[in-house]
């Protein structure tokens, strides 16, 4: 048998939030840990959390598993499960709405601030707008993210500030559009990233590498954007105006 | 009256990320220096002895690096204990401990700032008086 520990919050009928003991026969195959909370629901109904794809695509179930931020849809038991107990919790840092579910209004609103699209005032000559293999190989490690938000809800500064700081997710994102060739906005993006706490607030903590499902590294890209905003070439273009606030 | 408004606000101001980035990083190597510094006379002046360590205080590049060094401190620590202000001394920080604690936050997070900015002032006062008087 194996415990699951599940954290349980309903705004509407508890005052406090609390963990939920679950015994659970341990299955005889390896199995996904979205597959145990499936097998859950069908005892305990009332237990709450996102899924979708089931296969790591749409990001929907990040959630915090034995103290590490994953895809519950794409993690084994077996490489998570220690001395047969198992802790699942919402994603840290953000509002929970019910059970496993989180409030992910903080996160998109990051995300949108970054302006997610490719911005070019020019005229198309073709039809579209061409780009070298090698630009185009510039955006691999970039384009993958899924928005799962395991990485910006691992990260102490996004704790602290989400509403000020970025975030590894929405970081990878503007060095997405900063690194597109097509992309003619790269000092408005940048300007828009010079204050104190967009950018500079990574320390380097790293727990978004480590916890990213799909392998990415938005330390480097925030590295990357870090180095542009300190190079003389990019800070002409910066005109000094942001305020904090 | 301005200063301490200057002092309690300064998360509104405009700063500059580089600037401050820039700052803090080429404080530290000025510190790292001039501990270098200070570690590789102790080294090549054994045996130590006390009329050689006033000789060394008494030079003028001593004096200036120092001074510097008393300007310095505080720029650096400044800049970081800014920086922890503005992470755990916010209204949603303090929340986590007690709501209602998280209601005086600003007020919280004004002191904590114009108190360790007035120590800084002291330090540079007192390090800048014993060096100099």
């Amino acid at each position: 048998m194996i415990s699951i520990n599940i954290y349980r919050y309903n705004p509407e009928t508890d005052q406090f939030p609390y963990m939920q003991t679950f015994e659970f026969e341990k299955p005889k195959r390896d199995i996904m840990v979205l597959e145990l909370l499936n097998q859950l629901k069908t005892k305990d109904p009332t237990i709450s959390y996102r899924r979708s794809c089931r296969e790591g695509v749409c990001g929907s179930d990040g959630m915090n598993i034995n103290g590490k931020n994953g895809l519950a849809c794409i993690t084994p038991l077996s490489s998570v499960i220690k001395k047969n107990k198992l802790d699942l919790r919402p994603l840290p840092g953000l509002p929970v709405v019910r059970d496993l579910v989180v409030d992910m209004t903080e996160f998109y609103a990051q995300y949108e601030k970054i302006k997610p699209f490719l911005q070019n005032d020019t005229p198309v000559d073709i039809g579209e707008r061409l780009q070298s293999p090698e630009d185009r190989d510039k955006l691999d490690g970039l384009y993958e993210c899924i928005l799962c938000a395991c990485c910006s809800t691992s990260c102490p500064s996004f704790w602290w500030n989400p509403d000020k700081f970025v975030g590894p997710a929405a970081l990878l994102q503007a060095y997405r559009f900063i690194a597109d060739s097509r992309d003619t906005k790269t000092a408005e993006r940048l300007q828009s990233l010079s204050d104190p706490f967009s950018v500079y607030r990574c320390h380097g903590i790293m727990n978004c590498v480590s916890v990213c499902p799909k392998g990415l590294n938005p330390n480097e890209a925030i590295g990357e954007i870090k180095s542009m905003l300190l190079s003389n070439k990019n800070k002409k273009n910066i005109i000094t105006s942001d305020k904090v606030g | 009256m301005v200063f301490v408004d200057i002092v309690c606000h300064l998360d509104v101001l405009p700063m500059i990320g580089s600037t401050l980035f820039f700052a803090q990083r080429f404080s530290a190597v000025f510190l790292l220096a001039y501990v270098i510094w200070l570690i590789t006379f102790f080294i090549f002046n054994q045996p130590f002895e006390f009329s050689t360590w006033v000789q060394f205080t008494n030079q003028q590049k001593f004096l200036i690096f120092t001074s510097a060094v008393a300007l310095i401190i505080p720029l650096h620590a400044f800049i970081g204990l800014w920086t922890i202000g503005t992470d755990y001394f916010t209204q949603r920080t303090l929340g986590f401990l007690n709501n209602r604690l998280s209601q005086y936050a600003g007020l919280i997070r004004g002191a904590y700032t114009f108190l360790f900015t007035i120590w800084g002032f002291l330090i540079v006062f007192f390090i800048l008086f014993i060096i100099w008087s």
